[in-house]
């Protein structure tokens, strides 16, 4: 590095310092190796092939809103990157800082402001883990039913850049039905508070712009989320449908007769063989289907019975309750085990894609035949389920697998993009949109164009640049600087 | 990945602070892509070793198992940090982690007659908490109990063992059973945790046999035992309010002992103490445990500062806690918050309440 540039660096450092104090500006090596990962393959495989990873000069973590607001100012005039991070589990690159810069790790802006008991709604920072915030709120008699994979080491600002989706969806929706009211630090160092009501007809509803916008429009600083009271009674109950097809228009009918379950997952065959083996110890051919219902007790019961009967209709047949609880009980089992931060991983992602009812299946059956037939010299291995309902639509939540890749890193990343891109394209000829929950960070930035259109996706860019003139903030995610590719 | 319930990381927000940080360090290292650098070795001794990560963890992470043979290795390899390698060898030379020429016990040892119960109060308690040791005494003489303690006091090795000298704190660890055994008591007795633990689970896993035979109880379920059968008979004074019971991670859930502090509490005021939101096995640690009180002050403040916090919001206004540690670190973190609440060992508490 050329001394000028050392200088400048560490003037910057110094600023920061007297920003936010000695003790939340970490230039500590080994805390940058634990944030220069998150969970997306890319990062966790490079990392242990021992090639270098983009990583900050520095992580800071602000303890207020005007912190902020004078890093924001600074990283203006010197131009330099800001990566805003939450519990960094995220899967594609959303926080990895790929021109370098400064990591804001969040996770100090973790207060409960206030809670409103009448309205049913609490003021909270956004650094604070989802786990705290749920565990705050059951204290006091209420949830706010967002119980994403996640939820024991993510943040909720994490989940409302990502516009993240709980396992409760079906009834309580995603993040973007969660949020009443934002503020947040644009990139031009002023600040944007929504109004305090999630409907309205005050203009376009502007918070809505920075919910999945992966930080790149900014930093959310203040979060007004609703919430409910804990339910008076909770039931999950297990069935086996014959196939795909019959499932999948289970599924609709009772979401368009408005039961409105909390859960409601579906897996294809071979989920459904795995889980019936291995977690249930049973045999049993078909698709297995789950369903659940939370509220006061009458409601419950009369919905659980309906629904019964629409699954017996449709040639279902009852497995009992017990497989459904276990999963309730056993869910974040099969998330972030140690092992897959401790060695070489498979290579794997998830490609959720969503769609209305009568282009589902063909999306489903079109993206399996892209990875197990289009890769089956890997042994590619496609696996689904179906968790977010809605009346008129439903999301595949698809995972590819291959055990057994190229050993040549460049060959291995060009595998991992041809599986992808393929997996994608069918979905998107097919009626299907991009959907992914966990990110679309860099790994899915390109598709942006792809799913909105060249003309529309113009929208986007053109707001990027005037709110943030020299792209400070997280630059390189959502493809607004067109393609990133994964062998940086 | 464990980080909610890592009481450091919930103090420092570190992510190499937690599990996920230290398997990712290590494995680096491991796989030959990074080093042992100063700053990786210092993340390794930021950790109390509360092992509530593993106890929350869905798949049983033995991360208590993985910091302790990293510091075995850090040990081995010499690239102890210079502040636990000070403390180590203080232990070694002096038996303590405190300067000992200062350290009186306060009752003599007979060694000529047999003895029923020997109390082992360990340094922290001699030498910060000597009014512990009288009211132990004090305790133990109303019942009538035939006790001593040792003239002078060694190490158990308990430290050693949690800083990564494995050979040293056996050795330590023979030296002081043998020591127990120039008097052969019938029951040990300790109020601190840490040598609860080492006498009753860590000496049998290194193949000291010789306390075998002996009965090893932490104070409170001694003194528990007693108010059951009727020996020890405590007045109960209902106004004492406001008190929340702290489980000591080596106490709870190292050695499982949950209910007898809280029923002697209950003995003592005639009611069950108040409860932190976590409590029991899932209770958060006071920021003392592996010494870190001692090699990182700091991070152990926050972290002692925090579980303080959540006493306050159960409206607490004596935190009893069962470990002298624990005792410490709160104090401490009571001091700099400068706020109105109180820190009792168990057996204060007990003293207050005795009928003599």
């Amino acid at each position: 590095m050329r001394k000028n540039a050392v200088s400048s660096l560490e003037t910057i450092k110094n600023e920061l310092k007297k920003i936010f104090g000695e003790e939340n500006v970490i230039e500590n090596q080994s805390e940058i190796d634990c944030q220069k990962v998150d969970v997306w393959w890319i990062t966790r495989y490079r990392m242990f092939q021992g090639k270098d990873l983009p990583q900050p000069f520095v992580i800071v973590f602000p303890e207020n809103k005007e912190q902020i607001i004078e890093l924001v100012k600074l990283c203006n005039l010197y131009k330099i990157p800001i990566i805003p991070r939450g519990g960094g589990a995220g899967d594609s690159g959303g926080c990895v800082p790929i021109n370098g810069g400064i990591t804001v790790d969040t996770k100090k802006l973790d207060k409960v402001l206030k809670i409103n008991e009448k309205s049913l709604t609490v003021l909270v920072q956004p650094g604070i883990l989802q786990i705290h915030l749920e565990e705050y709120l059951n204290r006091r008699g209420y949830t706010m039913n967002h119980f994403p994979a996640s939820f024991h080491t993510s943040t909720l600002g994490g989940f409302i850049s990502t516009n993240g989706t709980g396992i409760f969806s079906s009834k309580y929706g995603k993040l973007i039905d969660m949020v009443h009211q934002l503020e947040v630090v644009l990139p031009n160092g002023k600040t944007f508070k929504s109004l305090p009501v999630n409907h309205h007809s005050t203009g376009p509803d502007f918070s809505k712009l920075f919910i999945g916008a992966e930080g790149t429009l900014g930093i959310i600083t203040e979060v007004l989320c609703k919430i409910y009271p804990l339910p008076e009674k909770r039931t999950f109950s297990s069935f086996l449908l014959p196939n795909l097809r019959d499932g999948i228009e289970t599924g609709r009918k009772i979401m368009e007769s408005g039961l409105l379950p909390s859960v409601m997952r579906f897996y294809d065959e071979k989920d459904t063989a795995h889980i019936l083996k291995d977690q249930y110890e049973m045999e049993g051919e078909g698709c297995f289907f789950m369903v659940g219902f939370d509220g006061l007790k009458d409601d419950v019961d009369v919905k659980s019975r309906l629904t019964s009967e629409i699954i017996e209709k449709t040639k279902g047949k009852k497995l009992g309750d017990k497989q459904a609880w276990s999963w309730w009980e056993n869910r974040l089992k099969s998330y972030y085990p140690p092992l897959d931060y401790i060695c070489e991983p498979w290579m794997t992602a998830v490609i959720d894609t969503i769609a209305p009812y009568e282009d589902i299946e063909n999306i489903y059956w079109s993206m399996k035949s892209a990875v197990e037939d289009g890769f089956k010299k890997y042994d590619a291995v496609f696996h689904a389920h179906f968790s977010h309902w809605y009346d008129w639509g439903t999301s595949i939540y698809p995972t590819f697998v291959v055990k057994d890749f190229p050993k040549e890193f460049k060959k291995a990343i060009k595998l991992y993009e041809d599986i992808i891109d393929a997996c994608i394209m069918v979905a998107i000829k097919n009626g299907g949109v991009v959907n992914e929950h966990h990110a679309i960070g860099m790994r899915l930035g390109s598709y942006m164009k792809e799913c909105y259109g060249e003309e529309s996706f113009e929208l986007f860019r053109t707001i990027k640049k005037s709110l943030d003139p020299n792209n400070i903030m997280n630059p390189g995610k959502l493809g607004l600087e067109g393609i990133v590719k994964n062998d940086f | 990945m464990c980080r909610h319930a890592c009481p450091v990381f919930l103090s420092t927000k570190r992510d190499a602070d937690t599990p996920r940080g230290h398997a990712l360090l290590i494995s680096r290292i491991d796989e030959g892509l990074s080093e042992w650098t100063d700053d990786v070795v210092d993340v390794m001794y930021r950790c109390s070793q509360c092992h509530l990560c593993k106890e929350l963890c869905e798949f049983h992470w033995e991360e208590d198992l993985l910091i302790q043979k990293i510091r075995e290795i850090i040990v081995k390899i010499g690239r102890v940090p210079e502040n636990v390698k000070n403390l180590a060898s203080h232990i070694i030379d002096h038996g303590s982690v405190y300067n000992v020429s200062q350290i009186k016990n306060l009752k003599a040892t007979n060694t000529g007659n047999s003895i029923d119960v020997l109390y082992f109060a360990g340094d922290i308690i001699l030498y910060e908490y000597p009014e512990i040791v009288e009211k132990t005494g004090v305790i133990l003489d109303s019942m009538d109990i035939n006790w001593t303690m040792l003239e002078k006091e060694v190490s158990t090795g308990i430290e050693l063992f949690e800083l990564g000298y494995t050979n040293e704190a056996k050795e330590a660890a023979g030296n002081c059973a043998a020591r127990i055994m120039e008097i052969k008591p019938k029951i040990i007795i300790t109020g601190n945790p840490h040598i609860y633990s080492a006498f009753k689970k860590l000496y049998p896993q290194w193949g000291i046999e010789t306390l075998n035979d002996i009965k090893i109880y932490h104070i409170s379920e001694y003194l528990n035992s007693k108010v059951r059968e009727g020996k020890l008979k405590l007045v109960q004074n209902p106004n004492l309010l406001g008190i929340i019971y702290h489980d000591p991670c080596q106490l709870g859930r190292e050695m499982g002992v949950y209910d007898a502090p809280r029923e002697l509490i209950k003995a003592a005021t005639g009611s069950m103490p108040l409860e932190f939101f976590h409590n029991k096995r899932e209770a958060e640690c006071c920021g003392a445990g592996s010494v870190m009180h001692l090699t990182h002050p700091d991070v152990s403040g926050k972290v002692a500062q925090k579980r303080v916090g959540s006493a306050l919001e159960e409206n607490a206004r004596i935190i009893v806690t069962a470990c002298p540690n624990c005792k410490k670190v709160f104090t401490n973190a009571i001091l700099d918050m400068n706020i109105d609440l109180k820190v009792m060992d168990i057996v204060e508490l007990v003293s207050l309440h005795i009928n003599n």
